[in-house]
C-alpha cells in the first residue's frame, strides 16, 4: 500500500505520543473472532479489518517415496483479489509465498502437525491435506491472521476414519473403506505444540514498537517483525527479514511480549473451539413432532441423536431405503423381509463384500476405494451415506414412533394411507418398489 | 545490443586484419583453466576465454541404462546461464540460449543416443548388463557471456571430463541371474578411473565478414558480422560436427574456408588445453 | 549422531565458536559493476551487480530511491545429490533471493538514486550450509565492488543448537541434525540486526545464547570483510599508482 509522507508522518508523530490511529495502546492487540465451519473443515478470522478463511481438504494420495510412512501437507495462500486494491489475481506474489513457507516452516517442517498419524497403508496410501487459506480483505498483519486460521482450522478439522484390510491384494485385502462419520466418528488431528505468532510494526529509529499493526501502520512502519511461540512457549521461528536494524536485545524483549501476545490468542481460540463444539452437539439433537420443545441440553426421551452430518439430508432427499425398512418392522414375517434381514447381516461383518448382494446396506462401506484409483472424500455416494443413517435407525430398537419426521412423511407420500398393513395392493406396491429400486442402485454402483 | 556504427567500426577492423582489442583475425583471446573446484562433483573444470567464463561440474551417478543400449552408461548434459551474467541473460532469452547450448553439446558429444558415433565410450560406464551403469551428469554453468560461449564449454567439459574420477565398483557374484547383485563401491581414489577423453571434440567458433573469417568472437563481433558456425573439431584435426547460429546463407567457398580455420585452429587449441591442465595439475600438486 | 564429541569437538574438527575458513575475492568478473566470490568452508556464492541504470519498467520504479532486484540460483551440482528440477520459481529460491534483496535494500543508500535501478546475481556454486549468510556476504562486497554508497558494513552467520551447545556457522551434515538455526545479518558499526529468521523450537535463554554468540560470529565476518575491502581497495591503488594510507 502507498502512502503519502503527511499520513506516514501523522502516524509515527502520534505513536512517539503513544497514540495509535484506532485509539489502541501500542502493545493492545485488535479483538480477534473465530467461527468454524458447520463441516468441521474450514475457520474464519476476524481481525479488526483483516479476514482470513481457511478450508482443510482431505484426500488420499500415495505418499513421497523417502517418506513412506508420513502423510502429506501442502499449504496455499491465496490473497483473492478484491482482498485489497494492489492484489492481483495469477502468479502468487512475493507476500504469498514468504506466508507460504511461514506456514510450512512452524507447521509442517516443526512436526506441529503428526504426519506419520496421517498413514494408512505405509508406501500405499496415506492422507493429503490441501490448507488452503484465502485472504478475504487485507486489513494489516496477514501474518498471524493466516497463522492463527490455519491453526484454527486445523484443530477443528476431523479426518474420517479409515479401514484397511489386510491380506494381498488379490484376496481382496488391502482395501481402504473410508468410513462415513455416522458409522465412526471422525478424527481429529493430533496436533503437538501448536505455533501462534505474534507480530510487531517497528516505527522511527526502532525506538516505538506496536503489536498487531493494521494496514495503514504497516505501511508506515520502518520494519516489521513476526515471532512465533508454541504452546510449549518455545520460539518456533522468527522473521525479521524487512526493514530497518532492531538492537539484538530489541528481540528478546519482543519475545516476552509474544509469548503472552500467543498465550491470550490460544485462549480465544479455545473458548471459540469450545463454543463451535457445544452447538455442533446441539446440532445433532432432533426432536420428534410430537415431542414438546425443551430447551437444549436436557435430552427428553423422545429425542433422537442423529449422526451430524445426515440430519438435514434424511429429512429432504428421496429415501425409499427407510420407508421401505420401517415397513418392514412393522409387518413382520414376510419371506422377502426375512431374507433382507439376512443379507443385512452379512453386508454388515464383512465391509469387504460391498459388491455381493449387501451392497446398498452394507453399513461400513461409505466409498470403497480400489488400489489403483485415487479416491477424494468428495467421490463417497450420497446414497448409500444415507441409506446408512437410515440404517441405523432401523437398528434401533424397533420403535416405528422413533423414526424422525421427514422419514415418516416420505413414507405416507410414496405409499398410500388407506392401505393396510398385509393387503395384497400395499404388498404390490411394494415389490414394485423394491425391484424398481434395486435397478436404481445397480445403475449406481 | 549495438549500433550501426559500432557495428561498421568492427567490420572495418575485420577487413584490416585488427580487432578492436588489438587482435588479428586469427589470434585467439587467453584461457585459463582451473580443475577440480566444486568437491561435490566427480570432476569438474572452470575454464575463462578472455571475459567469457563458464564452470562445468561432472557427476557420476549410479542408474539404469536404457532399454535400448543396455550395455551403455548414460549421458546427460544441461547448460544454464547463471545470474551472475547479467540481467540480459534472465528469464525467457536466457532460457533459449541455454536451451540451444545445450543441444549443441550434447550433439557434439552424444551422436547417437545408442552410443553410436559417440565421444564417450559409454559401453565402459556400464556395471551389470541392463541393470546398472554410470550415468554421466554434465552440468555447465554460464557465469559470463562475452563470445564463443561453445568454445569456452566444449574446453570446459573436455577437461572436467578429464578430471573426472569415476569409483572402481565390485559387482558381488549371485547364483540367480535375476537377482539384484551387490554392489560395492571403492571409495578409494587411487582405484577409481578415468574418463578416456581422446575422442572428446572442442568446438570452434568462426565468424564471417565478406572475405574476412575471424576467430573466437566476442560477443560484439558475434553481433556484427555476417554469421558464426560453430565447429566441432576432434583431437585428430577431424571435422565431426557443425552448428550454423543466425545469419545469412553461407557460401559453398565460405564454408569450406571456415572448416579449414577451424581444422587448423582446433589442434592447437587442444595444445593450449593440455598445457593449461598440465599446469593446472602442477600447481595442484604443489 | 553425535554432533559434539564430549571433549568439545565438531564432527568437522572445529570448537563450538568457530567459524571455518573464510575466503573471499572482489572485483572477479570484468563484466559487471561489481561483483565478488564469498567462500565459507565448502559453501561457495558468486555475486555480481549491475547497475544503479534507468529502471526497466518505470511501474515498478520509485520516483525518491531505486529499486533493488535480486536472481538467485544454485547450480545443478551445489549439494551432495544431484537434484533433478530445482526451478528457479521455487518457494526456497524465491524467499532465500527476497532476503537477499531486503537486506541490501535496507543497507544501500537507494535515496540516492531515484528512478534507479540495481540487479544483484547471486550464484550459488557450492552448498554446505549457511548458504544464506554467505549470500548476503558476498552480495555486500560485489554492491562496496561496484562503489554504490551503503549505510553500513553488513555481515550475517548462522547458529545452530545441537546437544545443549550453541554452534556457530553451521554446516550442512549440522543441519541434518534438524535443530533450530538462528541467522543473524548485522550492521557491524550500528550493532543492529537487519534480519533476523530463527527456524525449530528453543526456549528464549536458549535463545538468548544463541543470539549473542550470532552476534559475535557477525562482527568477526565483518572484520574480515573489512579487511577484504581494504586489501582490495590497495590493490587498485597500486596499480593505478596511488598511495593509500
Amino acid at each position: 500500500m502507498r502512502m503519502s509522507r503527511n499520513d506516514k508522518d501523522f502516524i509515527v508523530k502520534a505513536l512517539q505520543e503513544e497514540i495509535r490511529i484506532d485509539g489502541r495502546h501500542p502493545l493492545e492487540s485488535r479483538k480477534v473472532s473465530i467461527a468454524f465451519g458447520q463441516n468441521n473443515d474450514s475457520a474464519s478470522i476476524i481481525m479488526g479489518s483483516t479476514r482470513v478463511v481457511t478450508v482443510v481438504v482431505p484426500s488420499l494420495e500415495s505418499p513421497v517415496p523417502d517418506r513412506p510412512k508420513e502423510g502429506t501437507l501442502r499449504f496455499n495462500v491465496e490473497p483473492s483479489p478484491m482482498a485489497a486494491p494492489d492484489f492481483e489475481g495469477g502468479r502468487p506474489t512475493e507476500q504469498a509465498m514468504e506466508l507460504i513457507r511461514l506456514l510450512e516452516q512452524t507447521l509442517r517442517n516443526s512436526r506441529a502437525v503428526d504426519r506419520e498419524a496421517l498413514c494408512i497403508q505405509a508406501g500405499r496410501k496415506v492422507w493429503h491435506l490441501d490448507i488452503n487459506v484465502t485472504i478475504l480483505e487485507h486489513g494489516g498483519n496477514l501474518t498471524d491472521a493466516c497463522l492463527l486460521s490455519a491453526v484454527a482450522a486445523l484443530m477443528v478439522f476431523r479426518r474420517p476414519d479409515v479401514e484397511a484390510a489386510g491380506g494381498d491384494s488379490e484376496a481382496g485385502g488391502g482395501r481402504i473403506s473410508l468410513l462415513s462419520p455416522a458409522v465412526r466418528e471422525p478424527l481429529p488431528l493430533s496436533l503437538h505444540q501448536l505455533p501462534l505468532s505474534a507480530t510487531f510494526g517497528i516505527f522511527g529509529e526502532g525506538e516505538s514498537v506496536v503489536l498487531d499493526p493494521k494496514l495503514r501502520e504497516e505501511a508506515a512502519a520502518a520494519g516489521t517483525m513476526t515471532i512465533i511461540i508454541n504452546t510449549n512457549s518455545d520460539i518456533c521461528a522468527i522473521k525479521k527479514t524487512c526493514g530497518i536494524g532492531t538492537p539484538v536485545l530489541q528481540m528478546h524483549r519482543l519475545t516476552q511480549l509474544a509469548g503472552e501476545r500467543a498465550g491470550e490468542l490460544m485462549q480465544t481460540l479455545k473458548a471459540a473451539l469450545q463454543r463451535h463444539e457445544a452447538s455442533m452437539v446441539s446440532m445433532r439433537v432432533r426432536r420428534h413432532a410430537s415431542a414438546p420443545q425443551q430447551p437444549l441440553g436436557a435430552l427428553p426421551h423422545s429425542v433422537t441423536l442423529l449422526p451430524p452430518a445426515d440430519v438435514t439430508d434424511v429429512a429432504q432427499s428421496w429415501q425409499p431405503d427407510c420407508a421401505m425398512k420401517t415397513d418392514e418392522t412393522s409387518s413382520s414375517g414376510a419371506a422377502e423381509d426375512s431374507e433382507q434381514e439376512d443379507s443385512l447381516s452379512t453386508g454388515e461383518g464383512v465391509p469387504e463384500t460391498c459388491e455381493a448382494g449387501g451392497a446398498e446396506q452394507s453399513s461400513t462401506i461409505a466409498a470403497s476405494l480400489q488400489d489403483t484409483q485415487q479416491g477424494t472424500l468428495a467421490t463417497k455416494s450420497p446414497q448409500v451415506m444415507h441409506s446408512k443413517a437410515a440404517r441405523e435407525h432401523h437398528d434401533r430398537p424397533a420403535n416405528p414412533k422413533r423414526i424422525a419426521i421427514g422419514v415418516e412423511k416420505k413414507k405416507e407420500a410414496d405409499i398410500p394411507d388407506f392401505l393396510e398393513d398385509g393387503d395384497d395392493l400395499k404388498e404390490d406396491l411394494l415389490h414394485m418398489r423394491r425391484a424398481l429400486l434395486s435397478k436404481e442402485k445397480r445403475s449406481y454402483m | 545490443m549495438i549500433g550501426s556504427d559500432e557495428k561498421d567500426f568492427i567490420r572495418g577492423g575485420f577487413k584490416a586484419d585488427i580487432r578492436s582489442d588489438g587482435r588479428a583475425c586469427n589470434d585467439s583471446r587467453p584461457l585459463s583453466l582451473s580443475l577440480g573446484d566444486l568437491q561435490p562433483c566427480s570432476g569438474s573444470a572452470r575454464c575463462t576465454l578472455g571475459s567469457t567464463d563458464v564452470i562445468v561440474g561432472v557427476k557420476a551417478e549410479l542408474g539404469a541404462p536404457l532399454p535400448d543400449s543396455p550395455d551403455c552408461g548414460g549421458l546427460h548434459i544441461t547448460v544454464e546461464c547463471s545470474p551472475c551474467a547479467g540481467p540480459t541473460s534472465q528469464g525467457r532469452a536466457g532460457e533459449a540460449l541455454s536451451f540451444e547450448l545445450a543441444k549443441c553439446l550434447e550433439r557434439a558429444l552424444n551422436a547417437h543416443p545408442s552410443g553410436r558415433g559417440s565421444a564417450l565410450d559409454l559401453r565402459a560406464l556400464s556395471i551389470v548388463s541392463g541393470r546398472t551403469c554410470w550415468v554421466l551428469c554434465i552440468d555447465a554453468l554460464v557465469l559470463a557471456c562475452d563470445g564463443s560461449l561453445l568454445d569456452a564449454l566444449s574446453i570446459a567439459v573436455r577437461a572436467a571430463l578429464q578430471n573426472t574420477r569415476i569409483p572402481l565398483v565390485e559387482v558381488g557374484a549371485t547364483e540367480d541371474p535375476d537377482e539384484e547383485p551387490e554392489l560395492e563401491l571403492d571409495d578409494d581414489p587411487a582405484n577409481a578411473k578415468q574418463v578416456d577423453v581422446s575422442r572428446v571434440p572442442i568446438i570452434v567458433t568462426v565468424c564471417q565478414m565478406d572475405d574476412a573469417f575471424v576467430v573466437d568472437p566476442t560477443a560484439r563481433e558475434e553481433e556484427a558480422a555476417e554469421q558464426a558456425c560453430h565447429i566441432a573439431v576432434m583431437p585428430t584435426g577431424n571435422v565431426c560436427g557443425m552448428f550454423r547460429g543466425s545469419g545469412a546463407a553461407v557460401t559453398p567457398f565460405a564454408l569450406q574456408e571456415m572448416m579449414s580455420l577451424a581444422q587448423k585452429r582446433g589442434p592447437l587449441l587442444l595444445q593450449a588445453v593440455g598445457k593449461s591442465i598440465a599446469s593446472a595439475a602442477m600447481s595442484m600438486e604443489t | 549422531m553425535e554432533f559434539v564429541t564430549p571433549e568439545g569437538l565438531r564432527r568437522d574438527g572445529r570448537r563450538p565458536k568457530e567459524l571455518r575458513q573464510l575466503k573471499c575475492e572482489v572485483g572477479v568478473f570484468p563484466h559487471a559493476d561489481g561483483s565478488a566470490t564469498f567462500n565459507i568452508g565448502n559453501t561457495q556464492v558468486i555475486a555480481t551487480v549491475f547497475g544503479p541504470r534507468v529502471a526497466d519498467s518505470r511501474g515498478e520504479s520509485s520516483t525518491d530511491r531505486a529499486i533493488v532486484k535480486c536472481a538467485y540460483s544454485e547450480s545443478h551440482f551445489a549439494a551432495g545429490s544431484r537434484r533433478q528440477r530445482k526451478g528457479r520459481g521455487d518457494r526456497r529460491t524465491a524467499e532465500l533471493a527476497s532476503t537477499v534483496r531486503k537486506a541490501l535494500e535496507e543497507t544501500i543508500l537507494v535515496e540516492l538514486f531515484p528512478k534507479a535501478q540495481i540487479d544483484l546475481g547471486i550464484q550459488v556454486l557450492q552448498a554446505d550450509g549457511s548458504v544464506l549468510a554467505a549470500c548476503i556476504n558476498a552480495a555486500m562486497l560485489a554492491v562496496a565492488d561496484a562503489g554504490i554508497p551503503m549505510r553500513d558494513m553488513i555481515a550475517a552467520t548462522t547458529v545452530g543448537y545441537l546437544e545443549s551447545t550453541p554452534l556457530l556457522d553451521i554446516n550442512h551434515t549440522e543441519r541434518t541434525g534438524n535443530g533450530p538455526e538462528l541467522l543473524l545479518a548485522l550492521h557491524v558499526n550500528q550493532d543492529k540486526a537487519i534480519i533476523i529468521t530463527e527456524e525449530g523450537a528453543v526456549n528464549p535463554e536458549t535463545l538468548e545464547g544463541m543470539a549473542e554468540l550470532a552476534e559475535q560470529g557477525c562482527k568477526a565476518v565483518g572484520k574480515f570483510l573489512r579487511q577484504s575491502l581494504l586489501e582490495h581497495i590497495q590493490r587498485h591503488a597500486t596499480v593505478r599508482g596511488l598511495t593509500v594510507k
